[in-house]
């Protein structure tokens, strides 16, 4: 668990990604080999990694290299029934 | 003598609500092809046995002289179900699951998807689990002369269960998200919210909501919240408030907002949720269980017992709605229906409304106000 702002917030060891463009994409893939659970949007997939500390490490990584709109772990969080 | 003895009986029916007895004949069927039959005639939806309750869609006389309900304090649907009622408009409830086989609902399910495991199980994880199930009621409960009417009460209900009793992931919502999408959803209803909504979430709600229901944009609501608090409040990053949402906070019987309901710059309109003395009548899960577990009564009134109310009944209110005015015209991109819902919500409560120069007027409490049903449909007939 991970403190975010004042919620508890969980991660897993897959990362989602939206890149800005498809040669991004490309270039990242053909680089660095990630393992594609699946695309959810037509710039957006589901990284796998191999542990959670690797997928902060590479959601940062990505975000930093400006080849991305977003990369972020999948965050489990709580949600309130309102 | 004799019309105050009626009068007498007729105020012991709406009181005694436990004790009603609820005579069924006839009830709704749904064949392999998941074409929806009807059991009764639309025009019958005043004749279920808890209508008079619903003071949330119409005006009846004896039940707000009663309860001393404002006389504009339901959304005004003015009959208007009696010729509209969602009919085959699917509407997609991310919520905690619900009681599929309850009678009011089980011919109003159309699919069922729980993203955590890929099943079709949406049932309560909990015995005294209900929130999905009230939520569903209050859109599409059948009518049946069981219980109540929903207010879209022959949309097609697609119930799709997220872990909201513990963590849910970014990629479960995602896929709920999806699958709405892959399953005819023209309305997403969520009577939930994070308060810190992820980027990858806001992405795909804002991609549904521009190029979903087959480019026209997908509705989707969000309950604004329930802490009496600013939406503009520093770290405060809500779902309600993504500029494709509808976020929608509550009213009450005064036909003021309700003492809990958040607001903010970003608070799009207001539907009736209830207040402690009077809450919007549902559905309860069958066989013991829900907020009545212990009583076996599937049914939560608006005036004695467990109530539900809240911004998370505001929501359906308005999904129900939305529905029957895509019915009337669903042609309606998400752009116009927002339109329609802006120039036709009453502007309600004593803060007054900044004009905008588009010819609509809002502000922080009520947003574009509370809506309004029979407005909005007559102008989606000639939008």
């Amino acid at each position: 668990m991970i403190k975010n702002r004042n919620q508890k917030i969980g991660i897993d060891s897959k990362i989602i990604v939206k890149f800005k463009d498809k040669i991004s994409q490309e270039i990242v893939f053909e680089r660095y080999g990630y393992e594609v659970v699946r695309q959810i949007g037509s710039k957006t997939f589901v990284l796998k990694m191999p542990n959670t500390n690797e997928a902060i490490e590479v959601a940062n990584m990505l975000n930093e290299s400006g080849v991305v709109m977003y990369a972020q772990p999948n965050i489990y969080r709580k949600a309130k029934m309102r | 003598m004799f019309l105050k003895l009626i009068q007498f009986i007729l105020i012991i029916s709406i009181i005694s609500t436990q004790g009603c007895k609820k005579k069924t004949t006839k009830t709704e069927t749904y064949n392999s092809k998941n074409d929806f039959i009807l059991g009764y005639s639309t025009g019958e939806y005043i004749n279920e046995p808890y209508f008079t309750q619903q003071w949330h869609i119409e005006k009846n006389d004896i039940f707000y002289d009663l309860y001393d309900i404002d006389n504009e304090a339901s959304i005004h649907a003015n009959g208007m179900l009696s010729k509209y009622s969602g009919r085959n408009i699917a509407i997609a409830i991310i919520d905690n699951g619900a009681d599929i086989n309850h009678p009011d609902l089980k011919n109003a399910i159309f699919r069922t998807y729980n993203p955590e495991d890929q099943s079709t199980n949406v049932a309560h994880s909990e015995n005294d689990e209900h929130h999905g199930t009230s939520v569903a009621g209050i859109i599409g409960a059948r009518v049946n002369r069981h219980g109540i009417c929903g207010i879209a009460y022959n949309s097609k209900l697609i119930i799709i269960k997220l872990n909201l009793n513990g963590m849910v992931s970014n990629l479960d919502i995602i896929d709920a998200f999806d699958y709405a999408n892959q399953n005819g959803a023209s309305v997403i209803n969520n009577s939930w919210g994070t308060d810190d909504v992820d980027d990858a979430v806001a992405d795909k709600i804002d991609d549904l909501a521009l190029n979903g229901r087959n480019g026209k944009g997908m509705i989707i609501i969000f309950a604004s919240g329930n802490d009496d608090k600013s939406l503009d409040d520093a770290g405060v990053n809500d779902e309600s408030e993504l500029p494709n949402v509808l976020g929608v906070g509550a009213s009450q019987k005064d036909n003021l907002r309700a003492y809990y309901s958040n607001y903010g710059s970003k608070l799009d309109i207001v539907a009736p949720g209830g207040d402690n003395n009077l809450g919007i009548m549902t559905i309860d899960p069958i066989n013991n269980k829900g907020l009545n577990s212990g009583n076996d009564d599937p049914y939560l009134y608006a005036n004695s017992g467990n109530i539900f109310i809240g911004t998370s009944a505001s929501a359906p209110v308005l999904s129900g709605a939305i529905a029957v005015i895509l019915e009337v015209n669903p042609n309606l991109t998400r752009e116009q229906l927002f339109d329609i819902l802006k120039r036709t919500s009453d502007k309600i409560g004593d803060e007054g409304y900044q004009a905008l120069g588009d010819g609509t007027s809002r502000n922080d409490y009520y947003g574009y106000g509370k809506i309004n049903l029979k407005d909005a449909i007559d102008l989606a007939k000639t939008y």
